[in-house]
């Protein structure tokens, strides 16, 4: 007759436990990384041949989440902040071409020569001339100094992605360490589990990860792809991930781990953005020098085939710094000396001028500007394209996630009230149980 | 509540959505107020890339409508001064036609002679015009205007191919008129009026070509013009805003969003929780 009040004590035991942990769940709510726990309720075996067990006791608390489906997040996941970061730099090269818009400066300048043509002579067209190819000058030299900088906030933005990585593997190494203590089934292994999946969509937003789990649910994480290299390990903890700029102002990514290096090639996350922006930086400042320097050269070799007011050769109206050929110098001031003239052709001669327009159509100057913005907004609405659809996908996945992992509010009331009633059930059984004993005592 | 999905990301996922209908409701009503709708290259590169092309003709299009302007100006001059040129010579003829007559009294021809010496004073002032430029109208050195994509006006004519040497044989005549001698003046005179009458048909053939390069500015002009009003009309149906469609879109855009908030409200009311008691 005492089993009763044992039975009855382990299930208020057990759903004061379940009530609890419904609590918790209730107050996690909305705590990120949370992950839903539900208790598994255990029977006592009968400790001899009774007709009755010994109760209940909680056997497990568990996690809801589910492995695979937060493998899919984290692909997501890598594959949006790859684009997202394309799409932010791209945007910032758009911004950085169109406020200068060299196609435009370019447009006026060539204007202003057919201005002065009008009217070689005069002094007021020629000033005007200048001071369209000084803009012209300008317009190339703040294009190419945004592009450089551009290019050096990339720097920044890597070493502040990979800092940040290194510092979510060396606290992966520590969570891998405490599951292998941990007892399965319990809140603090449940605690770390939620801690390692957090860690690990922290780090696939900055990069492409393979993740194995173990037996212990401790992380094994490979960079790029299942063949890269070991990035943290149960065994040898974690490695850190470095950059390096290529002459060219490609990025170069580097795993080191215990005194091993391997290049690796980040497919997703953050890195990824950033190497492929340095990539377009790169096109965009090299198309951006091939125009600066033929626009100089026919400007300049404009000048040297004509005379100016005084009957001399034109100097020359540019100089072009030798390590970067998108910063140009205007060198000519005097507007005497603008060859409008051919040689003999006296002051009121245009011809050299007229050959200027030519070389003009030639070169096509204006329309390799707006070109290379063009080409720059293409790869920035596709990746955008990409983005958004990336943008659906992972939110699918979240929401697949979520549906295992999540805390609904609704369900948790359902089981607050559910517990309660079998919390309450057991105290009637140890109400009963102490009703049953006085009878007995009575009955004598 | 969503039974779904957790609650958390219930409240996520509706941030995010009022969030996004927020912004197009921004971007619509940027639209409207700036009346512009292509405003970067990335909204649509072709589009972009075809406006860059008709702001570029339209720069075109205003320097050469400044030169137009100019050569009009200056084939305008050109006309006028020729055409005083002409009436001074053909006033040099009748005074010729005169002086060649026997009955004439050298008294006479002194007089004739005045007019005559005020009429080559004429022609020297006359030869001087400045352009509009403020420079020498008769410079056969002065540039053609550009006024299209490789079509140059010469606006200017060259002093020597206006006058001639009817300037200097007027300056004889003058002397030869004065000189009283009759049978001279005689001579003189009827040179003087072979002379001028080269000189004048010379003139006029230089005015008629005056004029023919004036219409043909003015065909270019109406040319560039033209192109002008294309051009406006292409670039705004690039990149200006269709205010009709643009207002029904913010519309639709408000109305859904209003909808999104007023269920969300809603929907976040109902809790089991609450009905706990």
């Amino acid at each position: 007759m005492s089993d009763i009040y044992a039975i009855g004590m382990s299930g208020l035991r057990a759903y004061q436990g379940a009530l609890s942990t419904v609590s918790e769940n209730i107050a996690n709510a909305q705590t990120a990384g949370y992950t839903k726990r539900v208790v598994t309720m255990k029977e006592h075996g009968a400790t001899s041949g009774g007709v009755a067990g010994s109760g209940v006791y909680i056997g497990s608390v568990v996690r809801t989440a589910d492995a695979y489906r937060a493998a899919d997040v984290r692909r997501a996941g890598a594959d949006l902040a790859r684009s997202e970061t394309a799409v932010s730099w791209l945007e910032q090269i758009e911004t950085a071409l169109s406020a200068q818009d060299v196609g435009a400066r370019l447009a006026s300048f060539f204007n202003a020569a057919t201005t002065m043509a009008a009217d070689p002579s005069a002094t007021t067209p020629r000033a005007a001339f200048l001071a369209a190819a000084e803009s012209v000058a300008t317009a190339f030299t703040q294009s190419g100094t945004t592009l450089n900088r551009l290019s050096a906030q990339l720097n920044d933005s890597a070493t502040d992605a990979t800092g940040t990585l290194n510092g979510l593997a060396v606290t992966l190494a520590k969570v891998n360490d405490g599951l292998t203590r941990a007892t399965a089934g319990t809140t603090g292994q449940a605690l770390l589990l939620d801690q390692r999946d957090q860690l690990l969509e922290q780090m696939s937003t900055l990069t492409d990860t393979n993740v194995e789990l173990d037996s212990f649910g401790r992380a094994t994480v490979r960079l790029g792809g299942p063949a890269g290299p070991l990035f943290v390990a149960p065994d040898g903890g974690a490695g850190s991930v470095h950059f390096a700029r290529n002459s060219d102002g490609t990025f170069a990514f580097a795993v080191n781990r215990q005194m091993n290096t391997s290049a690796v090639n980040p497919g997703g996350g953050m890195l990824a953005g950033i190497a492929d922006s340095a990539q377009r930086i790169v096109d965009a400042k090299t198309a951006l020098d091939g125009l600066a320097t033929d626009f100089a050269t026919a400007a300049n070799a404009f000048q040297a085939a004509g005379r100016d007011l005084d009957g001399n050769a034109g100097p020359a109206l540019y100089t072009q710094d030798s390590a970067d050929p998108t910063k140009l110098t205007m060198v000519l001031t005097d507007p005497r000396k603008i060859a409008a003239a051919a040689p003999g052709g006296g002051t009121r001669d245009n011809s050299n001028l007229l050959a200027l327009a030519a070389a003009r159509t030639t070169g096509k100057f204006e329309g390799r500007a707006t070109t290379l913005i063009a080409t720059n907004a293409n790869a920035l609405s596709a990746a955008r394209t990409v983005a958004a659809a990336q943008t659906s996908i992972r939110e699918g996945a979240v929401a697949r996630y979520d549906a295992t992992a999540g805390v609904d509010l609704d369900n948790e009331a359902v089981d607050l009230m559910r517990y309660q009633q079998a919390y309450q059930g057991c105290a009637r059984v140890i109400q009963v149980g102490r009703e049953c004993f006085q009878s007995l005592l009575s009955s004598t | 509540m969503s039974n779904i999905t957790g609650t958390s990301y219930f409240f996520d996922r509706a941030r995010t959505r009022m969030g996004a209908l927020e912004r197009g409701a921004e971007g619509l009503q940027e639209q409207i107020a700036t009346g512009k709708r292509l405003t970067t290259a990335s909204q649509d590169a072709a589009a972009w890339q075809r406006l860059q092309g008709l702001i570029r003709a339209q720069a075109d299009n205003g320097a050469y409508t400044g030169n137009i302007e100019l050569a009009r100006s200056v084939l305008a001059t050109t006309d006028t001064t020729l055409g005083s040129i002409q009436t001074g010579l053909q006033r040099a003829h009748e005074l010729a036609l005169r002086a060649a007559s026997g009955s004439m009294s050298p008294s006479d021809r002194a007089i004739i002679a005045e007019e005559m010496s005020a009429i080559v004073a004429d022609l020297e002032d006359l030869a001087d015009t400045k352009d509009a430029r403020g420079l020498p109208l008769f410079d056969g050195n002065a540039a053609s205007i550009p006024v299209a994509d490789g079509v140059s006006v010469v606006a200017n004519e060259d002093e020597t191919r206006v006058f001639g040497t009817i300037r200097a044989t007027l300056s004889s005549y003058v002397t030869a008129l004065r000189s009283g001698d009759n049978a001279t003046a005689i001579a003189a005179s009827n040179s003087a009026i072979a002379a001028l009458g080269t000189a004048s048909a010379n003139v006029a053939s230089l005015q008629g070509s005056v004029g023919a390069r004036a219409a043909r500015v003015e065909i270019v002009a109406a040319a560039a013009d033209d192109a002008a009003e294309i051009i406006a009309v292409e670039r705004k149906g690039i990149e200006a805003t269709d205010l009709t469609a643009t207002i029904a879109d913010l519309q639709k855009t408000m109305t859904v969003l209003e909808a999104t908030q007023a269920s969300f409200s809603k929907l976040t009311q109902l809790s089991l929780l609450n009905l706990l008691r």
